[in-house]
């Protein structure tokens, strides 16, 4: 289980103050945690509507919920499970178009295509190859290399073991070095799961 | 059989194994050209991941952000002009299939007396001499502003009888289509949870589960409970919210749309 570390401190303290009715608690915590929660979910959506949709229901839920937050992991863990979940749902919702390259069969002078490249803020080969993989495994390497997450704390946010999320991050960067055009395909046998 | 643990590669690349360790694995690797490839790929990925500059919220989004939340939670009523505004945008409530329901039950009892439905007499002999075909026609007048329209329409001996009404819904909800397969499936999704609600009463993971202001304020409780059904477990992708009384039995149950938070099927 993830260390309630000084912020997580913080954060305890402040939903403390929150469920006693102090309005200023609130808008510490969004302080705190909007860039965050909205960064996962751009990242996992590559769509700044949906990203910012997902991100609000985040809050909304956890805040009607954080009377029942145990403080037994991080708050910050338990809003990013929050966050994981809620892309999930938005992007089942939305016919799984954040598991279809945006950059697949487009026409580069095509505008719509133009702007939903540059919602995303990132390079446009990179965002392809996040967008080219399988959601679990975007999930993990977003969490992990982007967002800087310990690998126990993405196990706790995904709901999966450890050596699960390492699985995922190897094979995920591999996946993203490959369609970033530097790596030559994978094997069969290395394409495997090497994990529980 | 790799010879080298996927995993250290990994650990090797992020920087996450002691520089000891660090360098005889490297050493080691620098003979090996495939876990070679393997570790420049872990690399190069962790690189252009890692280099990308973090997303932010502008100042507006994190604006409507803040109020939008805020006025869910009722926590600030000086906000709430400005927040409907950016919940109307995003959050979709179920005013919507409401307000066209009662449109079309008032078109209906409009339309009834025009086409002599329910009349006796001199008409029914006529009745049984023609075709009569009726399409309904649910057009919304006004997308933003959520005006609709019911038309109701026959004809009769070649006379084309129509009639129509409007009614306002009270959002500005983006535009709903009426599905008929999903509220099937939510209607037989409904029944087969009410008569074995195990389900229900299972031990849940915490997550997402949308509209809840939707369902507390059908089931005039503010506490029900929720549970997401994907379609991974099974059914269709339905939200629904409940209320039992002995924990065991369904008292009060309605699905909803997650997306729309559009009321799909309710028992009783």
């Amino acid at each position: 289980m993830a260390p309630v570390t000084p912020s997580g401190e913080a954060d305890t303290a402040l939903i403390e103050r929150y469920l006693r009715g102090d309005v200023g608690a609130f808008n510490d915590l969004m302080r705190a945690h909007e860039d965050r929660v909205f960064a996962i979910c751009l990242r996992m959506l590559r769509d700044r509507e949906a990203a910012l949709d997902a991100t609000q229901e985040t809050f909304i839920t956890v805040f009607r919920k954080v009377d029942r937050f145990a403080g037994h992991s991080a708050f910050s863990t338990w809003l990013y499970r929050v966050a994981v979940n809620t892309c999930y749902d938005q992007a089942r919702r939305s016919g799984r178009r954040s598991a279809e390259p945006l950059l697949e069969g487009v026409d580069p002078a095509d505008e719509s295509a133009a702007i939903a490249l540059e919602s995303v803020e990132l390079r446009p080969d990179l965002e392809a190859a996040l967008a080219a993989l399988p959601a679990e495994f975007r999930s993990a390497v977003v969490l992990c290399d982007a967002e800087g997450l310990s690998l126990q704390t993405a196990s706790e946010i995904l709901g999966v073991p450890v050596g699960t999320v390492k699985s995922r991050i190897f094979r995920g960067r591999r996946l993203l070095a490959e369609a970033l055009g530097n790596l030559r395909p994978l094997s069969d046998h290395q394409s495997d799961e090497q994990h529980g | 059989m790799a010879k080298y643990d996927p995993d250290r590669i990994a650990a090797l690349a992020a920087g996450a194994l002691d520089p000891a360790e660090a360098a005889v694995l490297e050493a080691e690797i620098a003979a090996d050209p495939r876990a070679a490839a393997d570790l420049a790929a872990q690399r190069l990925a962790l690189d252009a991941v890692r280099s990308a500059p973090a997303p932010l919220l502008s100042a507006t989004e994190r604006t409507e952000l803040r109020q939008a939340v805020a006025a869910a939670l009722h926590l600030d009523d000086s906000a709430e002009p400005v927040a409907a505004t950016a919940l109307a945008s995003r959050r979709r409530v179920p005013w919507r299939p409401l307000a066209v329901a009662a449109a079309a039950l008032t078109a209906l009892v409009a339309a009834v007396p025009l086409f002599g439905l329910l009349s006796v007499g001199d008409d029914e002999t006529n009745v049984t001499n023609v075709a009569v075909s009726y399409t309904t026609d649910l057009q919304e007048v006004a997308p933003a502003g959520g005006d609709y329209s019911l038309t109701l329409s026959g004809e009769r001996d070649g006379t084309v009888l129509e009639t129509s009404t409007t009614a306002a819904a009270t959002t500005t909800a983006p535009p709903a289509t009426l599905q008929t397969r999903e509220r099937l499936d939510a209607d037989k999704t409904v029944e087969s949870l009410v008569a074995d609600p195990a389900l229900l009463f299972a031990p849940s993971a915490d997550g997402a589960t949308p509209c809840l202001d939707e369902a507390r304020l059908l089931l005039q409780d503010a506490d029900p409970v929720g549970l997401h059904l994907t379609p991974a477990e099974g059914g269709p992708d339905l939200v629904v919210w409940f209320l039992s009384s002995d924990g065991a039995t369904v008292a009060d149950l309605v699905a909803f749309d997650p997306a729309t938070c559009e009321l799909l099927a309710a028992y009783p």
